[in-house]
């Protein structure tokens, strides 16, 4: 057995003898003793030490080399006040062999004189025995420790549970037993003893197996684990989730299949049966989706706002990751105006950041951004038609920002800066439609964060279509991760398009942190490229990858350029030139193929 | 049912089997396994308390029973050595650890009770006599293939 089997099994041992084992423990242990006799004499070999632990003789100075397990042998006085009585007395004949014993034993008798045994002997030999025999009845009285009290509904909101009934609260406390508790709706959350705090979204079912493992039937949790709790574990039908101390997030959807979303931290994947298991480390702002029925593992995009990691029932609070908690709304009522006018808000001022701000009187409305507004920790939504331009002076620091049927126009300097999460161009709001975003001049988009390469712009979600349209070479964009087109829930078919509008000098340019997504499972992502005028005789680079990400993730490539084709290597006519597409340019010395680019070819098309 | 209420379990079959193997000494053979016969009686002692108790437990499977007993039975019967070997590796931990070993198994006190005591999370502490029960383990067996290899 190699180190880190012997150390497994010692924490399989430690489970038992300290009541906590649950019963996937147990067979996890019963199969390794089952098929290893060395884990056999490890098994006793703990045990003989445990029995001599609690003895007490450890820590006695006078030697013994009788264990009295505790006050098990009360009777030990006897027991030595006997042997005492025998270290003088005479030796005993050993009774005539009992009638039923069989005749070749009756024979084997008359042939062999008795010995004489002391009783003294005899008593040695059963209290040699006792350890043994205790370790044999211990394995027996191995038992599965039910009804254990592991954790406590710490809160809830809406909460119906099915199972256990009406009884469910706050204060509750939820136990290791075979219970399946099911949440049939709202949101719960719970605190173990072990500090990992567990939200749980409706409908989910769940069961406790121990004080740090959770067997998730379906539904949504997700876990925050602290340090002193790592090993904390999630158990499904098709993966197992082992915590190297992190927050998680796990979705086990009506087929079986198990979606993993880690966002703080490193978590281990474990996929497969016990004769073909694999383990794979999820770090963090990574997704994996593992199907039951094959047991493969595909990338799956890292939803930051898919898991409740919060609530508060006291203010009906929910936070499912946003930079900040929300407490209400800031919205915009005015038909037209300025960002900065507090009377073109509900609230009488202009929002200052702590709270969400909306944009959706309506689409004849616009609203006007051309001062410097940094309530970076409020999320931003814009819908139902409205227009939001950001003009010559305009700046903006925001949080989560999405935007559903909407038109947004950048102009000037006007930068657009989303200091720490993510920006959706196209999203499924109330109403849906179309989100349009049109950059000009030298106006920018940033949304990086350099604690984590978690932020993401992503071109439409579900159901939305999203345009990006980057006019001119001097539009910028950065961020850590770009989705052109985001399938997040199943059965939608999202539309985005990227639109570049060249002038002289190329394309404006998006820089990636680290990754890019293009037509992600059953999004279609449509590039666009116009030159109004001449373009320059030399190569044109459009998305940038900075990180050392060696491919392009989704299907790798546009759906369509312009109409046509998109794959590698296409030809394209534009500003009087021939070009190529490729996916595979190196734009900045990294020494990756990952950027993409047209690659000049010709000036005479 | 505790981890305790699992020894207490233990410790009252065994007592029962050692009251029974001296009642019924005279059943015995000389010259036979004397073990063996004494584990026989002590499973009988088993499945006569579990009917008693009409306890819902979860054994360990045959097959792993059956290896424990072999194994059992073929392993030295002398504990004199391993509880020299113990004192020796108890001696040799960090204060601490000597402390908390002592507050459970000389004071036979609960987890529960010495975390209150110590004002620690029950899991911190099980953590933490986790690892030094593991270096107790370690430091045995390390002196136990000592003293064999110098023989």
């Amino acid at each position: 057995m190699n180190a880190d089997q012997i150390n497994r099994m010692f924490q399989l041992f430690e489970a038992v003898r300290e009541g906590i084992v649950s019963e996937e423990q147990l067979a996890e242990l019963d199969q390794i003793l089952a098929e290893n006799k060395e884990a056999c004499h490890y098994y006793l070999e703990y045990f003989n030490m445990c029995v001599l632990l609690k003895s007490g003789k450890a820590f006695d100075q006078t030697f013994s080399a009788i264990p009295e397990m505790n006050d098990s042998l009360r009777d030990m006085g006897f027991w030595q006040a006997m042997a005492r009585e025998e270290q003088t007395a005479p030796g005993m004949e050993i009774p005539a062999v009992p009638e039923e014993v069989s005749q070749e034993k009756i024979l084997t008798a008359i042939r062999t004189p008795q010995p004489k045994v002391s009783k003294l002997s005899l008593f040695s030999l059963f209290l040699s025995s006792a350890v043994l025999i205790f370790m044999i009845v211990y394995a027996h009285l191995v038992s599965l420790k039910r009804g254990i009290e592991v954790a406590t509904l710490a809160d809830s909101i809406d909460a119906v549970w099915d199972r256990p009934a009406s009884s469910m609260q706050a204060g509750s406390r939820l136990t290791t037993d075979h219970t399946r508790y099911l949440l049939r709706a709202g949101l719960a959350k719970l605190l173990f003893d072990n500090s990992v705090e567990v939200l749980i979204e409706a409908p989910s079912q769940f069961r406790l197996l121990s004080q740090d493992k959770v067997e998730l039937v379906y539904g949504r949790i997700y876990a925050k684990v602290p340090p002193q709790a790592v090993g904390f574990t999630i158990d499904t039908l098709s993966a197992q989730i082992v915590d190297w101390g992190t927050e998680f997030g796990v979705e086990v959807d009506y087929k079986g299949d198990t979606s993993l979303h880690v966002m703080k931290g490193k978590t281990l994947l474990v996929v497969g049966n016990q004769s073909k298991q694999s383990a794979l480390p999820i770090e963090a702002g990574t997704a994996k989706k593992v199907s039951a029925t094959t047991n493969t593992v595909s990338d799956v995009p890292c939803d930051h706002d898919r898991f409740i990691r919060d609530l508060d029932s006291s203010n009906n609070f929910v936070w499912r990751g946003e930079v900040k908690r929300w407490d209400g709304y800031v919205n915009w009522t005015a038909e037209s105006g300025n960002w900065a006018d507090g009377a073109n808000w509900d609230t009488g001022i202009k929002p200052d950041g702590s709270r969400c701000v909306r944009l959706r009187k309506g689409p004849t409305s616009v609203c006007t951004l051309n001062t410097v507004e940094k309530p970076i920790s409020s999320v931003l939504i814009v819908s139902n038609g409205q227009t939001l331009t950001i003009e010559e002076g305009g700046y903006m620091g925001c949080g989560w920002s999405r935007f559903g049927g909407s038109t947004v126009y950048m102009r000037g300097n006007g930068t657009w800066l989303l200091n720490n999460d993510d920006l959706y161009i196209g999203y499924p709001e109330k109403g849906a439609g179309e989100c349009v975003w049109t950059m000009y001049d030298h106006s920018k988009i940033e949304i990086n964060d350099d604690q984590d390469d978690g932020e993401v712009l992503y071109i439409s979600q579900d159901n939305a279509k999203g345009t990006l349209r980057l006019v001119g070479s001097n539009v910028s964009i950065r961020c850590d991760q770009l989705y052109v087109g985001y399938p997040r829930n199943p059965g939608f078919s999202p539309v985005a398009v990227l639109e570049y509008v060249m002038d002289a000098n190329g394309a404006g340019i998006i820089r990636v942190g680290y990754r890019v997504y293009l037509a992600e499972e059953t999004a279609s992502s449509y590039l666009l490229l116009r030159a109004p005028e001449p373009l320059p005789k030399k190569d044109i680079v459009l998305i940038e990858i900075l990180g050392n990400e060696k491919k392009i993730r989704g299907k790798g490539a546009f759906t369509a350029m312009n109409g046509g084709p998109a794959a590698e290597g296409t030809p394209v006519q534009l500003g009087g030139n021939l070009y190529t597409l490729t996916y595979r340019y190196e734009a900045n010395g990294d020494g990756y193929l990952n950027d993409i680019a047209l690659v000049f070819q010709t000036d005479s098309p | 049912m505790s981890a305790i209420g699992d020894w207490n379990q233990a410790d009252d079959i065994l007592q029962e089997t050692m009251s029974v193997l001296w009642n019924k000494f005279d059943q015995y053979v000389i010259g036979t396994d004397f073990l063996s016969w004494a584990l026989k009686v002590a499973h009988f002692q088993i499945l006569c308390h579990i009917k008693k108790q009409k306890i819902q437990n979860k054994y360990f499977s045959r097959q792993t029973i059956e290896n424990i007993s072999e194994i059992a039975v073929s392993l030295s019967t002398d504990t004199e050595e391993p509880l020299k070997a113990l004192r020796k590796c108890v001696k040799n931990l960090p204060e601490r650890s000597q402390h908390l070993l002592a507050l459970r198994y000389e004071d036979n006190t609960t987890i529960q009770k010495i975390a209150r005591r110590l004002q620690q999370s029950v899991h911190t502490l099980y953590k933490e006599y986790q690892k030094i029960h593991y270096q107790l383990f370690q430091c045995i067996r390390r002196q136990l293939e000592w003293n064999r290899a110098e023989r």
